[in-house]
């Protein structure tokens, strides 16, 4: 597998003025260069990239077609249960054979010229190998082994599939951190999942503005009205903000209404609606569930590809999935899990109406994400300012009122991609 | 169902939205009528995650108050061309394009797909009792800010 030098060799010079990562270059939003060697520094190497959650696939022979970066591949349940990730790529004439999201297969036949191979990647067999009559074939050192379906490397996590293209990516416990590592399990701690469904989005903007939301603990009181009307989130209320090492992943932690009336929150807020009330409280019936202890709401970045939440009783997996530097799929895979009970996937279905396309508290986020797009490109020699809670790289705080995380992850882009 | 009153349910229920009349929509249901705007991928493999479930008019409310008042989006211009329905009994099929033109841009498809119904006598005519807006394209371009 070449998977060391498909970026040019030309590079740019660095698009940051400044040490640090208080400010952000506007170019890394749509500079088609790094967003090349961005895909092969951080999809393509190196990093444990999210492909399924495992009740997507729960029988033999299951596959579901993801893609990793702007990639095709495959995950399928293999015949003794363990799970494969494959290119989906035939490995005669490049064809992505496999054209359907989701199905079950005892082989991958591609439709071209019907090469076949088994679950686990390997080419079981050419037409015509042997040739016709005696005429034509493949000459006598063509080898089968020599021509499956490159196969990636793959970690199963109490019901979370993660793969990697590189072989000599670390282990996916310390990918993680032992920072993030409780609370990673505190969702997936090995409790069989049940899937309740998709939703997808198309976002015209650059794939790290949406991990970049998901890092800023400032927007959600402030965008998000519906958020601070009915009380699931306020700038007060206890929170922890946790980082790895590296500043390449973080996990937002907060305690719905523990802040008390703290006037400073809500004082200077313009977008606050103190008035208004659900008609129906169904919408955010929350119920405390025993696994939390006590935090009501983890927003965890597992760069660079996925964000898992849980926001109340609403859990799903968020893929990030890039399309050149100004656009991304988004794609949301909702769960439970399998104790529950009807009324508890009753409840996580009717707050999933504040999350996805539609959802009343993530649909700004979506909007905003191409405003941000939409100026960032036209000036690219300008710089965004992420100076809230001071210009340190990305620290663990106890409170949410910083963009520290923001500056962690860019910490994290400028080593690794040398600039 | 008269084939007529039906389609004349569905004039009114475009014409509705397209014009941002979020209560005269809401008039339409039945008051303890589901509205789900729903992937198709999901509705195939019985998967029950809607992008919108409304459990009766209350809950319609607070989506309306929500669009309403409190969500951020760029302006935006909507227009159902709602096909013919296919009756049997109470229920409907009816299939829909949904074009969409935001702010100054070119006019996109925001969906397409199939309308499941339920539907109601009342003594203010037919009413939706249930609508599934069962949408083909699994991407939404960005944002699905008002019922499809």
């Amino acid at each position: 597998m070449n998977r060391r030098a498909e970026w040019s060799p030309v590079k740019s010079p660095s698009p940051f003025k400044h040490d640090g990562t208080h400010r952000i270059p506007n170019r890394v939003y749509s500079d088609a260069e790094l967003h090349a060697r961005e895909l092969e520094a951080f999809f393509y190497q190196a990093h444990w990239c999210y492909v399924a959650l495992e009740c997507e696939i729960p029988k033999a022979g299951d596959y579901k077609a993801t893609m990793i970066g702007e990639k095709p591949v495959i995950v399928v349940r293999d015949r003794d249960g363990s799970v494969n990730v494959l290119e989906n790529r035939c490995a005669h004439k490049g064809a992505k054979f496999c054209q359907k999201e989701f199905g079950n297969a005892k082989v991958f036949v591609c439709p071209y010229h019907q090469w076949g191979y088994r679950l686990n990647g390997d080419l079981a067999g050419v037409p015509m190998k042997n040739g016709v009559g005696g005429q034509g074939g493949m000459d006598a050192d063509f080898k089968l082994e020599e021509h499956g379906l490159s196969k990636l490397k793959v970690h199963v996590h109490n019901g979370i599939v993660f793969a990697s293209f590189d072989p000599d990516v670390e282990p996916f416990e310390s990918f993680i951190g032992s920072e993030l590592m409780p609370f990673f399990n505190r969702t997936f701690d090995g409790r069989k999942l049940t899937l309740l469904g998709y939703n997808r989005q198309r976002i015209r903007g650059n794939w790290k503005l949406m991990q970049e939301n998901i890092k800023d603990p400032y927007h959600p009181g402030l965008l998000h009205v519906f958020f601070v009307t009915f009380g699931l989130w306020r700038a007060d209320q206890k929170s922890e903000l946790r980082i790895d090492p590296r500043g390449r992943h973080a996990q937002m932690i907060s305690t719905r209404n523990s802040g008390g009336e703290n006037q400073e929150v809500t004082a200077g807020v313009s977008s606050f609606k103190e008035s208004l009330k659900l008609e129906d409280p169904r919408l955010m019936d929350v119920v405390q569930e025993p696994w939390w202890g006590g935090p009501t709401a983890v927003m965890q970045t597992i760069f660079p590809s996925v964000i898992i939440q849980q926001q109340v009783n609403s859990l799903s997996t968020r893929q990030i999935i890039p399309r050149g530097p100004d656009e991304f799929d988004f794609v949301w895979t909702h769960f439970g899990f399998a104790d529950d009970t009807p009324e508890m996937t009753e409840r996580r279905l009717k707050q999933a109406n504040l999350f996805g396309p539609a959802g009343l508290v993530s649909l700004d986020d979506g909007e905003v994400i191409e405003y941000c797009q939409q100026a960032t490109t036209a000036y690219p020699d300008a710089e965004c300012v992420v100076e809230l809670g001071g210009k340190d790289g990305g620290v663990a705080t106890p409170h949410m009122v910083t963009e520290t995380l923001i500056r962690g992850m860019y910490r994290y882009y400028r080593e690794t991609l040398g600039l | 169902m008269n084939l007529l009153e039906v389609i004349e349910l569905n004039a009114r229920y475009g014409d509705a939205l397209d014009r941002f009349d979020l209560t005269g929509w809401q008039a339409l249901f039945t008051p303890d009528a589901v509205y789900r705007a729903q992937a198709r991928e999901n509705f195939d493999r019985g998967l029950p995650l809607a992008a919108i479930y409304l459990d009766g008019h209350a809950m319609m409310t607070d989506r309306i108050t929500g669009i309403e008042k409190t969500l951020v989006f760029a302006p935006r211009f909507t227009r159902h061309i709602i096909g013919l329905p296919s009756i049997e009994n109470n229920t409907a099929r009816t299939p829909f394009i949904i074009v969409q033109t935001v702010t100054t841009g070119l006019p996109e498809i925001l969906a397409t797909g199939c309308y499941h119904d339920t539907l109601a006598s009342t003594s203010d005519g037919i009413r939706l009792a249930a609508r599934n807006a069962v949408y083909d394209n699994a991407l939404i371009p960005n944002s699905l800010v008002y019922p499809l």
